[in-house]
């Protein structure tokens, strides 16, 4: 090797070698530098892990204080961590080792599986709502929020959520949605169209109502949402006044103003009533509510009222009773035209002033007084008054008055319908008079037949003596024949005297005795028993049940013994009989006295009951006795008639009213 | 300029050149590293300069042609010592598109001081790849000898179009056509 080669490798080992330092050197550097690097690295290290711990129970805490449940589980659904609000919303702790899966509701378990592909494959579930049977056995609805735990491969190793208990929210939710679903239905099914429209005037919502007023074939639901810019002109056609009808709405959704029964007549007749009322809601336009109902009922209702009143005002005009209207206070408040004819004065006279003032007579100023008194407390009366007519001439007024109210119920005056009854009034005072006259002329005739009768009794009491001493005076001379016709003159003088006491009676049967007392029927008959002779062939009886009567005993005593002395005197059979019995019917007592004498022939049924008619000329017989007993039945408001069969006897049947 | 570069030069030069073309470059260029190089140093690149230059004087070959050939013979270094760089691609096109991307990161972590030039993809087709080569040192003739050799090795026939965009080297573009 050459001297020049030598050093020339010596120059290489040289540089080599110093290369060898220099790149030892850089590495030492270079490992220093790594150190202080590892160095720092482990202290920011330690800071993290601190920094880690810190986060983590501060975390712990948050979980642990967090108002909502808190729950980590495994992958098969035990949870592995709880803070205290998931174990008083589950009821278990971690021990119970529950399965979360199993509590949900039975109901509700097909959700389950979709709700944890979700979590799985998203890595997080929101808002994932399911019922769940908790420890107490309430079933609660829960809200999850949850989130998987990965490790660092990303392989899933837990999940943790929070569980909220939405039961009473979704509770009020509900009943949120009922109380809309109700107003809905309410909405759809009022009477009147609705139709509420937003600010841009899309629908919200309508009704079937406002669908039929409108003739829209489609159910109200399908219009929601719908504009509504072309609806007015679209439907115009539907009334009376079409462009009217546009114009109207136009103006109102400019104005936005509320505007309430707005009349639309339509083209088939019917009358619809419209509301307009504007929404704002806090000062903003919201929108409107369009209201449409069917007022033609109504309408028509209100013109067959007007008909009825203008019926009713010509019948009050033109009818010949007057009528005043007054207020409380007695002023006039209408007259018809009668009443301006009855009283003399125009209505405009009338108006305004007091009746009392200007149409009554000041003497029965009192009279009226109390009668409006008794009209204020809500009385409808009738009485008379004296009134003065505008000439001044008195006349007598029938007035029926009847408190007036108002729609309060408040009586506010009276009305009153005034008849002139002076004619009448005249009327009944001459029959007054006539009947006063008539009475007096009665009594007269009753005392002139007193006197007569009295009278012809005297001088028939004279002759009846006067022949009584020429018989005696002459006994000796005169011979049989003689002595009979003085016997039969006798006879005569007492039918005479008979008589005149029948008629005197059957006169003074017309003055109802004031005289009522008790009179038992069966003391009566005892007392005629021994007035009156009964032949020893007759047998004569009466039924327990007679009863006790508010009568005149005199009268009654005349009653009883007229029949019972005509049915023995009628009597000829052997033996006879005569029978009295009584029967009680609601209102009267009907009597019966029957007997087995010769009976009366049909066509005399009624003759009987006359004065003055006897069957039989008989000697003993006024003909006057029937009449007296019909007049006394009469008087006590009874009957009287009979049945019988000639031959074989008669029954008398009368009433008297309890 | 990290040390590798210059290590990889003078190996290049003694294997070409002989151990005296190495001596006498060193103490011809006046070096202040003295010529004392390695890789995981640092120098500076007026050094490079200066080698290149005496290399080119001694040899007669252009600096040009000189930074071609070394960078055939760096991309040998590459793949002996770096060959996850080339063998994850099966198409050289994918690799230089990646430059900037994939192997100038890996580099910076082993050399975080590492001054590297930036190569920005413009078009990229199936068949052709144009790059925008920007860098101080305008040592694009390194880059190009890179280039080439990298096509060869997936074995294509290609042809590297170099543009100068500024007269100075510093900025240029590479058109890369492939054949097939």
């Amino acid at each position: 090797m050459s001297e020049k080669q030598l050093e020339l490798y010596e120059r290489a080992l040289a540089r080599e070698r110093a290369a060898r330092k220099e790149a030892e050197r850089i590495l030492e550097e270079k490992s220093r530098e790594l150190y202080f690097k590892s160095e720092e690295l482990k202290k920011t290290n330690q800071k993290l892990e601190s920094l880690v711990y810190t986060a983590n129970s501060e975390l712990q805490g948050v979980f642990g204080n967090i108002a909502d449940a808190y729950v980590m589980m495994n992958l098969e659904g035990v949870p592995i961590k709880m803070n205290k609000v998931a174990e008083s919303l589950l009821g278990y702790t971690l021990k119970d080792h529950i399965h979360l899966y199993k509590l949900v509701t039975e109901e509700d378990r097909p959700l389950v599986p979709q709700g944890f592909e979700q979590l799985m494959q998203k890595g997080s579930l929101t808002n994932f709502e399911i019922h769940i049977r908790r420890a107490c056995g309430e079933v609660s609805y829960v809200q999850i929020n949850a989130s998987v735990i990965y490790d660092r491969d990303k392989k899933p190793l837990a999940a943790q959520g929070i569980i909220r208990d939405i039961t009473s929210q979704k509770r009020n939710e509900q009943q949120l949605v009922d109380s809309q679903n109700r107003l809905s239905t309410l909405i759809l099914n009022l009477e009147s169209g609705v139709l509420l429209e937003d600010e841009n005037r899309n629908i919200v919502i309508t009704n079937k109502r406002f669908c039929d007023f409108f003739g829209i074939p489609v159910a109200p639901e399908l219009l929601q949402g719908q504009n509504c810019e072309q609806a007015a002109e679209q439907s115009k056609g539907l009334f009376e006044d079409p462009d009217g009808f546009v114009n109207r709405i136009n103006e109102l959704l400019v104005s936005k103003e509320q505007v309430l029964a707005d009349e639309l007549a339509m083209r088939d007749g019917r009358v619809l009533e419209r509301d307009f009322i504007p929404i704002y809601e806090e000062g903003q336009y919201k929108g409107h509510l369009w209201t449409y109902r069917d007022v033609t009922l109504r309408r028509k209702y209100r013109e067959s009222i007007e008909a009825e009143r203008q019926k009713y005002s010509n019948i009050i005009a033109n009818m010949n009773l007057g009528l005043i209207e007054v207020n409380n206070d007695d002023e006039i408040l209408m007259v018809n035209q009668s009443l301006e004819e009855m009283s003399g004065y125009t209505e405009a006279e009338l108006l305004g002033k007091k009746g009392m003032d200007i149409l009554l007579y000041p003497g029965d100023r009192d009279k009226l007084n109390a009668e409006n008194e008794s009209r204020q407390h809500g009385a409808s009366n009738s009485y008379e008054i004296r009134a003065r007519r505008k000439n001044g001439e008195l006349r007598h007024w029938l007035i029926s008055g009847a408190p007036n109210y108002n729609i309060n119920g408040k009586v506010v005056g009276s009305i009153g319908i005034h008849l002139d009854i002076t004619d009448i009034k005249n009327l009944e005072l001459q029959k007054e008079n006539l009947l006063r006259k008539l009475e007096k002329s009665n009594d007269e005739l009753q005392e002139y037949a007193h006197v007569v009768s009295h009278d012809l009794k005297s001088p028939l009491r004279s002759l009846s003596a006067l022949v009584d001493w020429i018989r005696e005076d002459n006994k000796e001379q005169f011979d049989e024949q003689t002595l009979t016709n003085f016997g039969l003159i006798d006879q005569t003088l007492e039918k005479m005297e008979q008589l005149i006491s029948d008629v005197l009676n059957y006169s003074s049967m017309g003055i109802e005795s004031s005289k009522r007392e008790e009179v038992p029927v069966k003391q009566v008959l005892n007392d005629i028993k021994t007035l009156i002779h009964i032949p020893e062939h007759i047998e004569f009886t009466y039924s327990d049940n007679l009863p006790v009567l508010m009568a005149d005993r005199v009268k009654l005593q005349q009653l009883f013994q007229n029949l019972i002395g005509n049915a023995i005197a009628y009597c000829d059979k052997n033996p006879g009989w005569v029978r009295i019995e009584c029967e009680e019917q609601q209102k009267n007592w009907l009597f019966k006295v029957s007997d087995n004498g010769v009976g009366i022939a049909p066509e005399y049924h009624e003759k009987v009951f006359k004065i003055f008619q006897s069957l039989q000329k008989r000697k003993d017989s006024t003909g006057v006795g029937l009449s007296i007993v019909k007049k006394i039945v009469e008087l006590y408001n009874g009957k009287i008639w009979l049945e019988s069969t000639p031959g074989e006897g008669t029954t008398f049947y009368f009433t008297l009213a309890k | 300029m990290k040390g590798i570069v210059f290590t990889e030069f003078l190996e290049l030069v003694e294997e070409r050149y002989g151990l005296e073309m190495v001596d006498h470059l060193i103490s011809a260029a006046h070096l202040p590293s003295g010529g004392v190089y390695t890789a995981v140093g640092t120098y500076q690149f007026s050094e490079m300069l200066s080698l290149l230059g005496e290399l080119s004087e001694q040899t007669g070959v252009s600096i040009d042609t000189l930074l071609e050939v070394y960078g055939e013979h760096f991309f040998g270094v590459v793949l002996r010592s770096y060959p996850g760089f080339i063998t994850q691609y099966t198409d050289p096109l994918d690799l230089l598109a990646s430059i900037e991307s994939h192997i100038h990161v890996e580099v910076r972590k082993i050399y975080p001081d590492a001054e590297l030039p930036v190569f920005r993809v413009l078009e990229k087709d199936s068949d052709k790849l144009i790059l925008l080569y920007r860098s101080s040192r305008a040592m694009y003739a390194f880059g190009k000898g890179l280039m080439q050799r990298t096509l060869t090795h997936f074995g294509h026939q290609a042809e590297v179009l170099v543009e100068k965009i500024k007269e100075d080297g510093t900025e240029v573009k590479f058109s890369i056509r492939v054949y097939e």
